[in-house]
């Protein structure tokens, strides 16, 4: 274990122990929750694996991929004023503790509040909850949504309010946070390093009877000298070798350019009636006028509770269009054209659906067994169609 | 296996004898869903729960909220970690009495046959529908 990782628990350790003390001495006492899951899974695909994040990427069962540990702790030092820490650890990063939530939260009446620190971007409808497998009946959320971002939290100030109108209840989250961190840390060598400024969070709820509707997105300023280096600059030889003129390649590259505006967009309901439930939520995102497409992702879900049990259908689907860029509109040189076509080529071609078949029993308050079986395919030749299941344990306590 | 069963049990909702609020079943569920943390007076509200593993509890669940006992808490631990709520409370009927004839900012189901004293009555919950008490002064 390097010496940042041994610090890191070393740390986790000290702040569990001062907490599991604090209690006899401090008038509020200090809550603690954790919540983990633990699942074993296996991709079984027709050709090659389609290498979708933290899915299944290797040969034989994997217990890595879903498998986390959450600690949280809480205490009040006034009715107003509470304090929340959330540390993460996921076993396909050896349990290496990631703060995923720090805020000091201010109440500013009991349906309003302000929250300082770090905090979970609402890059989806479910994204602050996306790790607690028991909050939902999904064995995991569905992939081509939630597929777990590197900038899904982000240090600022959030305004969180509710309001009731007669039979109608509205939530909101107004957030501005930025991100400063390394992303694609999947694809090996720690990752590249990005920000993202201002992000302007805003999230909806809507909510009548059993009806629920929600809304949101982030918008930011890209601060991505390093992505431009490492995904751009190995163009210029080709751009160089090309008859284009100077002016047009330097129209090219700055048209490539990452450091524009990122949006990200939700939208979807929920609705249940007896034991019936449908959920459904579509988004669409990128990084406007840049070599990034811009992605949708939806899905479709209906469940039915027999009690302890609950069945989930769900349809997913996530698409990149390599040719769906901006750009094509401001380059009309053909070698650039096809210089840019091929490189998006390369960075967007995850374009998948798939059909996911979950199954939730609660065994004990705070103990889900879920159980899964799902059949895709992807847009690649070389991939095309795959399948496999999943078996896990979610808890709370 | 059905949702819900044959027979619903009838519930009496209780509050601090201060609290003088009144309820509607809508926004009973939106407290106990947590939509709204507050009376309609805008004051904050605390929420009790008969024990967890009780009869009772799995059927408050179900008749107000049309959620089995497992699938509540699997709701509140949305807002358990997303830093927006505490552990629910769980206590037995004497314990929630006594905890409501002190804290103004309670509010309780009991079982309908509860005999009350020092709390007010807010309504009771028979087969999910909501009959709200007269205001007494």
């Amino acid at each position: 274990m390097k010496f940042k990782s041994r610090l890191k628990v070393l740390l986790c350790l000290l702040v569990t122990s001062v907490a599991c003390f604090l209690p006899a001495q401090a008038q509020q006492p200090v809550s603690i929750n954790g919540f983990g899951s633990v699942r074993l899974g296996k991709l079984l695909p027709s050709k090659d694996n389609p290498q979708l994040v933290e899915f299944y990427n290797d040969d034989g069962l994997s217990f890595a991929d879903d498998t986390l540990f959450g600690l949280q702790l809480q205490t009040e030092s006034s009715a107003d004023l509470s304090y929340t820490l959330q540390l993460l650890g996921k076993a396909l990063e050896d349990y290496d503790p990631d703060v995923s939530l720090a805020f000091v939260r201010y109440q500013l009446a009991p349906d309003h509040q302000l929250k300082f620190g770090r905090l979970a971007v609402p890059l989806f409808a479910q994204s602050d909850i996306q790790y607690v497998g028991y909050s939902h009946d999904y064995s995991r959320l569905p992939k081509a949504l939630y597929y777990r971002f590197d900038f899904e939290v982000a240090d600022g100030v959030a305004f969180e309010g509710q309001q009731i109108f007669q039979d109608f209840s509205l939530k909101y989250v107004l957030q501005l946070t930025e991100f400063s961190g390394n992303v694609f840390k999947r694809q090996g060598s720690g990752g590249i390093p990005i920000k993202l400024h201002q992000m302007n969070n805003l999230r909806l709820e809507l909510a009548y009877q059993q009806l629920q509707l929600f809304a949101g997105g982030v918008r930011a300023d890209t601060d991505a000298d390093q992505l431009n280096a490492q995904l751009l600059a190995p163009l210029l030889p080709q751009l160089q070798a090309s008859t284009a003129s100077l002016a047009a390649q330097q129209q090219f590259m700055a048209a490539l350019n990452f450091n524009k505006d990122a949006a990200y967009t939700f939208w979807g309901l929920r609705w249940q009636y007896q034991a019936w439930r449908l959920e459904a939520e579509r988004s669409r995102y990128g990084i406007s006028d840049s070599a990034d497409v811009i992605n949708t992702a939806e899905y479709l879900a209906l469940s039915y509770r027999f009690d302890r049990v609950i069945v989930t259908l769900h349809q997913e689907k996530q698409t990149e269009n390599p040719e769906n860029v901006q750009w094509l509109t401001q380059v009309t040189a053909p070698e650039l054209r096809q210089i840019g076509i091929n490189l998006s080529r390369s960075l967007n071609n995850t374009s998948y659906r798939m059909q996911v078949l979950s199954l939730r029993y609660d065994l004990q308050p705070g103990i889900a067994l879920k159980a899964d079986i799902f059949n895709g395919k992807h847009q690649l030749a070389n991939v095309g169609r795959f399948k496999g299941f999943s078996l896990g344990v979610d808890f709370v306590f | 296996m059905l949702a819900r069963p044959l027979h619903a049990a009838d519930f009496v909702v209780v509050v601090h004898n201060d609290n003088r609020s009144a309820i509607t079943q809508q926004l009973l569920m939106q407290l106990y869903l947590k939509k709204t943390a507050a009376f309609a007076d805008g004051k904050a509200a605390t929420l009790l729960h008969l024990p967890r593993s009780s009869a009772e509890h799995q059927q408050f669940c179900l008749e107000l909220l049309n959620l089995t006992a497992h699938q509540y808490q699997s709701y509140w631990s949305r807002l358990v970690f997303t830093g927006n709520a505490s552990n629910l409370q769980f206590a037995n009927a004497n314990s929630i009495l006594q905890q409501v004839q002190q804290n103004p900012a309670a509010i309780a189901y009991l079982p309908a046959d509860t005999a009350l004293s020092g709390v007010r009555q807010l309504g009771f919950l028979r087969n999910g529908q909501w009959q709200e008490s007269p205001v007494t002064h």
